[in-house]
């Protein structure tokens, strides 16, 4: 099901009356029958692929607190293997088909090797990596093994962020589970505000920077270098805005039935250096990686070149784990190659600034870096949005050769683009640098004519064509 | 204290259904007066039609009509005054609630209604079901057929209270059409320039299937004009697509069950074996336009 349809309007106000009328020793079954149920809402078989998965982590969670050594680590190694099994050939078996093929007929040779014709289950990376920081976390004794199956079935499948995050930890989540939770007008208000917010994002701004990139970059032969750039300076915000939105109205669903859900982005684009970024954009999966894949590498606390190869391995991985394709190997390798030449001529730049006077004036440098961090993210975009490596590399090639004053213009567009971007710079703009000073905007009363506002715009400017969730392909 | 945080979240509640009420209503009389004062473009278009024109034949159809009939020389040919409702862009459901829109007002004597394959091919889009969305503007100030017509889900009837939701595909249009003027010294008609150079084009429209509901709405359109006594005219424009037989006999079968005229211009040897009264493969230019117009003039008052 997702957020922006209709039926997640019917279907959330009721789980959540259902939710605050039910026993508190049944409301995991109320949650988990409701979860089942969005999941359901894609394509419905799949739901026995989480369902293996569920009953593989919740007994090799049992089974890694019950043993010790050997049997201990054999059980996690079990357990990490069968979700990486279920994303393999769900996720990456025919990109693999793909890439034997082309590798055998650069050799002359010829395979035969069956494709799948499968659509990727919905949400399939975020729920199989959340799995796999329970078993972490049980093996590394810093979360009890849920006993109760229903409430770890519940931990993987708990709909306000089954399909695409934010992915959360055991001992975040889990504990919320057993809890009894109350209907408070705080968590309401707070989550609806949450909710409203995500829902601008996605309808007003993304959806609609979305009719402009889509007609650019499913059609790179026949638009210009400006065209191309205006489209990935618009991808820059169409991404942040759906996934940002997305996470949003999760947190906030999660938030009016009592449940706290970590925080995924905290304003991104206001990142003065890559580093910064990546602390900030989709919070989840890089302390995912941080915790599971960089700090068990050694992190920084090995020698230099180790370092940068943890950097770098860590940030290819991430591109692959959003999706099979070159494009995001690409982007994953660029992002880790930003942190390796971001550390290896940190020293340098510190020079030129501070030769130039840059560093002298704070607001223009913080400027000139949060610009400079904008710019670097955006061409890493250029490779997550490209239809393919051929697109990405001819979009950036007409950036830099086939400028011109001719641009691809939707007014309406543009239009809808101007009054979107304008509210949530502006917002984010407030949140980030005044967040002490502009108290007029803290007064309950303020904040109801804003929301208020918020939802007017939304109805009148939200495009409600039901339109996909970028993350969801993942 | 918990009574007392009950009480504000009601308050708070309220305040801000109160706003959002104030700014719908508010929102709809701005737009309302915006799109019946629009001087240009879409929102123009269709206060003309649906709101203006009385005149005594109303030629109907996507941009094939729009382009193709020249109000004044089919008026000086039959002496009755015309009007060009062609919309760019768009199918029979959209035709249909321009005719429901007309008829609530007055009677024409005749309707022309130029016929296209996407008329009859579900092609999705605003020739597909896409178009009742854009009709929402007119919901609740036509008549209930009218409403009954472009509501197609249980829930479109509850959303179009929301005057917000009602322009929601339609602000930005309503917007420029009152920057913008028009120049619409043609009664509706659009003219094209331009001699179409082209080569014959196969129409690749055999992975659409045919609409049912598309077939139907012609007929219903077809049986709505005649309850008023009004004289339907079924027209195929010149065109260089090849069009599947298909389609052919389907509007035949549409024509004689109605029994009504149908006038099949889509192969004449006057206009096809001349390019240059072409603009494109399916669209005349203004000169074609006009010797088109004046073929039509002689099918409505033979």
């Amino acid at each position: 099901m997702l957020f922006n349809s209709l039926d997640f309007l019917i279907f959330f106000p009721i789980v959540c009356v259902l939710f605050f009328g039910f026993p508190t020793k049944y409301r995991w079954l109320l949650l988990l029958v409701a979860s089942c149920y969005f999941y359901m809402y894609f394509i419905p078989i799949y739901i026995l692929i989480l369902a293996g998965t569920i009953v593989v982590d919740y007994f090799a969670g049992i089974l890694i607190e019950n043993n010790q050594g050997t049997k201990r680590r054999f059980y996690l190694i079990l357990s990490l293997l069968a979700n990486i099994l279920v994303l393999a050939v769900f996720k990456y078996y025919n990109f693999f088909i793909e890439n034997i093929e082309v590798l055998l007929a650069a050799m002359g040779s010829k395979s035969n090797l069956p494709y799948l014709s499968i659509l990727l289950p919905v949400g399939l990376s975020f729920h199989t990596f959340q799995a796999m920081s329970y078993t972490i976390e049980v093996y590394r004794g810093n979360q009890k093994a849920e006993k109760h199956f229903g409430i770890y079935a519940l931990y993987v499948m708990f709909f306000p962020q089954l399909v695409a995050g934010p992915i959360e930890r055991p001992q975040n989540v889990l504990h919320q589970f057993h809890e009894h939770k109350i209907f408070t007008s705080e968590n309401f208000v707070k989550g609806l505000k949450l909710i409203i917010w995500g829902f601008f994002m996605k309808v007003v701004v993304a959806d609609r920077l979305a009719l402009y990139v889509n007609a650019a970059y499913n059609n790179v032969d026949n638009h210009n270098g400006s065209t191309l750039l205006l489209a990935t300076v618009f991808f820059s915000f169409q991404i942040y805005c759906d996934f940002a939105g997305y996470s949003s109205i999760a947190i906030g669903t999660a938030k009016i039935m009592g449940f706290d859900l970590m925080t995924n982005f905290n304003r991104p684009y206001f990142a003065k250096t890559i580093s910064e970024f990546w602390k900030r954009w989709h919070i989840s999966l890089s302390t995912w990686f941080r915790d599971y894949l960089y700090l068990p590498l050694g992190g920084n606390k090995v020698t230099k070149y180790r370092w940068y190869f943890n950097l770098f391995i860590v940030f290819l991985i991430s591109g692959i784990w959003h999706g099979a394709n070159w494009t995001f190997v690409i982007w994953g390798a660029l992002n880790g190659g930003y942190l390796v030449i971001a550390i290896v001529t940190q020293k340098f730049r510190n020079q030129c600034n501070d030769a130039i006077g840059l560093s002298k004036n704070k607001t223009l440098f913080t400027a000139f870096q949060i610009i400079t961090t904008f710019i670097l993210s955006s061409f890493a975009w250029i490779f997550f949005r490209a239809n393919n490596v051929h697109d990405a590399f001819l979009i950036v090639e007409k950036i830099g050769t086939t400028f011109s004053k001719e641009l691809f213009v939707k007014w309406d567009v543009f239009f809808g683009v101007f009054i979107g971007l304008f509210v949530l710079i502006l917002k984010e703009f407030k949140d980030e640098f005044w967040v002490n000073k502009l108290s007029f905007f803290k007064k309950a009363n303020v904040s109801v004519l804003f929301y208020a506002l918020i939802v007017a715009l939304i109805l009148l400017m939200g495009v409600f064509d039901e339109g996909q969730f970028i993350y969801f392909q993942f | 204290m918990r009574r007392e945080n009950g009480i504000s979240i009601l308050k708070k509640g309220l305040l801000f259904l109160v706003v959002l009420i104030a700014i719908d209503v508010c929102a709809g009389f701005v737009f309302d007066a915006l799109y019946s004062n629009a001087k240009s473009g879409v929102a123009y278009q269709e206060n003309q039609v649906f709101n203006k024109t009385k005149d005594s034949i109303l030629i109907f159809g996507s941009s094939r009509a729009a382009f193709h009939y020249k109000p004044d020389v089919i008026t000086e040919k039959t002496g009755l005054t015309c009007y060009n409702a062609g919309r760019e862009g768009m199918g029979i459901y959209f035709h249909y609630a321009a005719l429901l829109a007309t008829l609530e007002r007055y009677s024409p004597k005749v309707v022309v209604l130029d016929l296209d394959f996407r008329d009859v091919y579900d092609r999705g889009g605003n020739f597909g079901e896409d178009v009742f969305s854009d009709l929402a503007p007119f919901y609740g100030k036509i008549n209930e057929e009218f409403d009954d017509y472009i509501c197609r889900n249980w829930y479109d009837g509850i959303f179009y209270q929301s005057n917000l939701l009602k322009y929601n595909k339609k602000f930005f249009n309503i917007l420029t059409a009152n920057v913008v003027k028009n120049n619409d010294n043609f009664k509706g008609y659009i003219p094209l320039k331009g001699k179409w150079n082209g080569k014959d084009k196969v129409l690749k429209n055999d992975t659409f299937t045919i609409g049912s509901k598309l077939i139907k709405t012609i007929n219903l359109f077809i049986t709505k004009a005649q309850s008023k006594n009004i004289k339907v005219i079924l027209v195929i424009s010149p065109t260089f697509k090849k069009i599947k037989p298909e389609f052919f006999t389907i509007v035949n079968e549409i024509a004689a069950q109605n029994k009504v005229k149908l006038v099949d211009y889509s192969n004449a040897e006057e206009f096809v074996s001349q390019k240059t009264l072409f603009h494109d493969s399916e669209h005349l230019n203004d000169k074609g336009a006009f010797l088109f117009s004046k073929e039509v003039a002689k099918q409505i008052n033979p």
